[in-house]
């Protein structure tokens, strides 16, 4: 005899794997995207200067394992064209000697409107006058990092510009270090 | 039968759509070259790290300029094509590295290092952002290639993912000369 009163076992529908793979897609897609963006992306963000980190012009201010404090930004002459040669000294004293000695940095002049001007690749005439009657170096950022300063030192960083005269009086000066970005300090003439 | 063979044309039109796909695929070359901006003497044009007019094109047979206290005198084979435009930088500092003449026969012609001791030679010259210069770009050019070309201007010599100016010359922006004192385009 058999047990009639027991109930029959339900049967399972086998899982709908189409279904579940396409809902899976949402989820994988962007992961893969994130996986293979991730290296150039933040090669990318290592390469620009995109988060400001705004500090007053006399002020030191600490970045990328130094304390960097802008020391005098002098126009030294004006030329007929209109444009006028600047002179920026900075000083860094080093507080993380590996993570300062990382060329190449970068130093530039920036006006509120966005216009941005980059040391002069050899030094102009009116600078160097200037630079061997104050008896100063005038080393640029990379060749000051060169000798490796140890950990306290400080260092002496001269740069000059081209830039229109009439942008000399409200240009502010921006710095990074490939240890800093893409963060990268600015320092304001205003608030 | 009917549905057999829709799977079959849906797999043919697949496997066609696919084959198109591969066949007009750019190749690495073409998809991360130059950004063509295209732009007529007489006008200001705008590349993403500067801006470029090119006022006038004059060919010559023979070019002429004093330099180190001394004059040079360069003459040639087909003609010079001496370009004065003026360029800023902008937003940022910028140098002109490339600078092509392209024939309307497609024949690209580099900018001559026999001339680059020629005062106002802009080609390698910082342009700073606020200070327009004025300058030249000097071609060695063959006699066919002077009418309905084309000057490829950028920022870097071989520009890659980056504006390269197409501009374009019309005639009535070329003057003649027999030889071109290059100090009086100054």
């Amino acid at each position: 005899m058999t047990d009639a009163t027991a109930a029959p076992p339900i049967a399972k529908s086998p899982p709908n794997w189409r279904r579940r793979c396409l809902w899976a897609l949402p989820v994988i897609l962007p992961l893969a995207l994130f996986v293979q963006a991730r290296e150039p992306v933040s090669t990318w963000a290592g390469a620009n200067e995109l988060f400001v980190e705004r500090t007053p012009f006399d002020r030191p201010a600490t970045l990328a394992g130094a304390e960097w404090r802008v020391v005098s930004l002098q126009r030294v002459a004006e030329r007929p064209d209109g444009s006028a040669v600047a002179l920026l000294r900075i000083e860094a004293k080093v507080l993380d000697a590996q993570a300062v000695a990382q060329p190449p940095c970068r130093i530039a002049l920036l006006a509120p409107d966005g216009r941005r001007w980059q040391p002069a690749f050899l030094t102009p005439n009116e600078a160097r006058r200037v630079l061997s009657r104050d008896k100063d170096e005038g080393k640029s950022c990379g060749p000051a990092f060169l000798g490796k300063p140890p950990v306290g030192a400080t260092v002496a960083i001269t740069e000059s510009f081209i830039l229109p005269a009439a942008a000399f009086a409200t240009a502010d000066v921006t710095l990074s270090l490939p240890a800093s970005r893409p963060r990268y300090l600015r320092f304001a003439r205003t608030n | 039968m009917i549905r057999i063979l829709t799977r079959v044309v849906a797999l043919a039109i697949a496997a066609l759509l696919l084959f198109a796909l591969q066949q007009t695929t750019p190749g690495y070359s073409e998809i991360t070259g130059p950004i063509t901006q295209q732009g007529v003497a007489g006008t200001r044009i705008n590349a993403r790290s500067f801006t470029l007019r090119v006022e006038k094109v004059v060919l010559a047979e023979r070019l002429r300029w004093q330099a180190f206290g001394r004059s040079y005198d360069r003459d040639t084979g087909g003609l010079w094509a001496v370009a004065l435009v003026e360029a800023e930088g902008t937003p940022s500092t910028a140098t002109l590295g490339g600078a092509v003449w392209q024939a309307a026969s497609g024949l690209r012609f580099e900018a001559s290092q026999r001339a680059e001791q020629a005062g106002g030679f802009l080609r390698g010259k910082r342009l700073e952002p606020g200070l327009p210069q004025r300058g030249l770009l000097i071609f060695e050019i063959g006699r066919d290639a002077a009418r309905g070309a084309a000057l490829l201007v950028s920022e870097s010599r071989w520009p890659r993912l980056d504006t390269q100016l197409r501009i374009a010359l019309p005639d009535d922006r070329i003057e003649q000369a027999e030889t071109l004192d290059l100090d009086t385009l100054k």
